[in-house]
């Protein structure tokens, strides 16, 4: 097996605060992994700067993606070679049209592959067949960008576009949270779906609950920026039944 | 020599004299009523609070002007002159040029001010001067010099549909032109006037003015498009009654030259009166903008808006000044303004001076100006989903500005003015700074 995702013993700061002390974690081709940890472990700072956002300065250790340092590339072409960040708070953008959001995405991935654009024709087919698949109304094409959307829409919309532009690995930051049973349903069912030998998922998350439906090869716990435990899916149950101080306890 | 006295010379000369003598016409009372009120003040500059923004002294001392000379249309503006399919005039230089002006079956009856100054149509003339302040000194300055303009009435019930004004600015010296419009509308009827503001070669200076009456019931649509090179001055004073039940509604697109102020002074004199202002400014380099809108209630019941949005690069300014004054009577009011701009570079700059004078007590008026950069985080979300920075702008700043296209009523227009926007974003980088 080939590792998907390698990230070695990464330091974060933000605004000049240490967040990741020396995270370690690699993820195989075809695995879907879990970390977990408490609220201000760091779980969003590790998809941010996984993700390529501004603000969050690497001060030591290294990221490698399909065997490439992601350091120096910017957002975009991380998005290219196929990390997915699917966001906790999705942005809302007035006067975006879903369906165009949507377009444009997709056809810069196209173009980087070096293909040609999908006409609307062609994309509204496509786009029409990843929302049947996966339950979702139509509609939500028309309007803008996540405005007005329940919490269940945004993240609906979130899974509709990781199905669309179909990344080798995606990570879901805490996409659990804030969803009743029917929305979760849609993103685990999205995630499922997109199960293949070469793609791989980082499922962040706070609770165990939506790991009885996404079911993960690897769990671990993040603690003070670093990972302190790591287990099989057994590890997220037995983190259900001793909580987070027990078992944070007994790694240190 | 003084700087008002400079300016006065600059662009009076010896009017006064030509105007009351040998160069004498219908209208030389009102010309020399401008020539009076403009030799009081000469040009308005940065200390007088109306012009605070847009200082027409600094920008207009550093060219000489020649009076601009008839000419033929050049061919590269025929297309633009000819894109819409309907009844158009055409001025170039600010004369009409009535080879490729095409009045087809306008609905609404058109003369030339040529034709009032020549003492033709006495009751028109008689009109004209009725919306204006006799102490504007740019308007005065226009009454000195007008030589041409579209007279339009639309006589009562009539729908008299599109009408196209052009105005183009040609030659290779730097020349000025004073056109002097005046459309009225009467009782319930209806006009859609399409203006474009073209010019090429040297940069030019033109000083428009634009007499509207929008009589009870009637209603005017009005789309201004200025779409000039860098060095053009386009200064254009419209004025505006509003009359009961009747509906004004302005959008104007102000895309290129490189000084351009707008003064839009609208009056809603009569119950149910409305008044729309719409409006989109886009600049790079050092572009300059200015709207300075002033809506009066002077009726209950009315109605007012303006929406103004700005996108501005560079060493670019926008000016943004707009007022909303409710008479007492004036109850029951509903005013709103919003002018907002993002600034695409740090040397980019806004000014913005939203007012309310409010004399009612029954009205409900708001206000909003903001100024910002694209939003990051939005830009963020983008890019994360393979949007490339270039590409996740243009989309961010075509939404901005999408809230003030809603404003235009006429779709094919609105298409029209989303086209030269996007024109506009593919055009230049959004640099963040290139300009030491």
């Amino acid at each position: 097996m080939t590792k998907l995702l390698d990230i070695d013993d990464l330091h974060v700061t933000v605004d000049g605060k240490e967040i990741l002390k020396g995270l370690s974690l690699a993820i195989d081709e075809g695995e879907i992994h879990a970390v977990m940890g408490p609220n201000g472990s760091g779980k969003s700072t590790l998809s941010y700067v996984l993700a390529g956002r501004e603000g969050y300065e690497v001060t030591g250790g290294t990221i490698r993606f399909r065997g490439q340092d992601i350091f120096d590339l910017e957002p975009e072409e991380r998005s290219h070679l196929g990390l997915f960040l699917a966001f906790q708070y999705p942005l809302e953008i007035p006067g975006v049209q879903t369906n165009t959001f949507l377009r444009t995405a997709l056809n810069a991935h196209r173009r980087a592959r070096g293909e040609k654009d999908l006409d609307g024709m062609a994309f509204l087919k496509l786009v029409r067949q990843k929302t049947k698949a996966l339950g979702i109304n139509d509609d939500m094409l028309k309007r803008a960008v996540n405005v007005g959307f329940s919490g269940g829409e945004k993240k609906r919309a979130e899974i509709l576009q990781m199905a669309l532009l179909e990344p080798r690995m995606a990570i879901l930051d805490e996409t659990d949270s804030g969803l009743d049973i029917d929305a979760l349903k849609v993103v685990a069912d999205g995630v499922n779906a997109l199960r293949a030998p070469d793609r791989s998922a980082l499922v962040i998350t706070h609770y165990q609950r939506l790991l009885n439906y996404i079911v993960p090869d690897r769990v671990h716990i993040l603690a003070r920026g670093r990972i302190v435990r790591s287990g099989g899916k057994e590890l997220a149950e037995e983190l259900e039944a001793k909580g987070y101080q027990d078992m944070i306890e007994q790694a240190a | 020599m003084s700087d008002e006295d400079r300016s006065i010379r600059a662009f009076l000369g010896d009017r006064g004299e030509r105007i009351s003598g040998t160069e004498a016409d219908a209208l030389v009372d009102l010309r020399l009523a401008g020539v009076s009120a403009f030799t009081a003040q000469g040009l308005p500059h940065r200390k007088r609070e109306r012009w605070k923004f847009t200082d027409l002294r600094r920008l207009l001392m550093r060219e000489t002007y020649e009076a601009a000379r008839p000419a033929p249309l050049p061919a590269r503006h025929a297309d633009r002159v000819s894109a819409l399919p309907a009844p158009r005039l055409v001025f170039v230089n600010g004369v009409l040029d009535e080879a490729v002006s095409d009045l087809g079956q306008s609905g609404a009856d058109i003369v030339r001010l040529e034709a009032l100054l020549g003492g033709d149509h006495a009751a028109l003339a008689d009109r004209l001067g009725e919306t204006v302040e006799a102490d504007h000194p740019m308007i005065a300055l226009n009454a000195a010099w007008m030589a041409d303009g579209a007279i339009v009435r639309v006589p009562k019930g009539v729908d008299a549909g599109r009408l196209h004004l052009v105005s183009v600015m040609t030659g290779r010296e730097p020349v000025m032109a004073h056109p002097r419009h005046m459309i009225l509308l009467e009782v319930e009827a209806r006009l859609e006037l399409v203006e474009t503001v073209l010019g090429d070669g040297a940069g030019h200076f033109e000083n428009a003015v634009t007499e509207i009456q929008v009589s009870d019931g009637a209603r005017l649509d009005h789309y201004r498009h200025i779409d000039a090179p860098d060095g053009h001055v386009a200064l254009d004073h419209l004025r505006a009654h509003v009359g009961r039940d009747a509906v004004y509604h302005g959008f104007n697109l102000a895309i290129g030259a490189g000084v351009d102020r707008t003064e839009a002074t609208v009056r809603l004199l009569g119950q149910g009166g409305e008044a729309r202002l719409g409006g989109a400014y886009l600049g790079r380099g050092r572009q300059h903008h200015d709207n300075t809108v002033l809506v009066r209630h002077e009726a209950p019941n009315c109605l007012s808006r303006q929406v103004f949005k700005g996108v501005l690069d560079g060493r670019a300014h926008g000016v943004f000044q707009g007022k909303i004054h409710v008479d007492r009577v004036a109850q029951k009011t509903d005013g709103y303004q919003l002018n907002k701009a993002i600034l695409l570079s740090p040397r980019a700059e806004i000014d913005a001076k939203p007012e309310l004078e409010i004399y009612a007590d029954d009205v409900k008026c708001s206000h909003g100006a903001t100024a910002g950069q694209i939003d990051t985080d939005a830009l963020f979300y983008l890019r994360a989903r393979g949007i490339p920075e270039h590409a996740a702008r243009g989309l961010l700043i075509h939404a901005f500005l999408a809230e003030a296209l809603e404003e235009i009523a006429a779709a094919d227009i609105r298409a029209q003015y989303q086209a030269a926007i996007d024109a506009w974003m593919a055009a230049g980088g959004f640099d963040e700074e290139t300009e030491a």
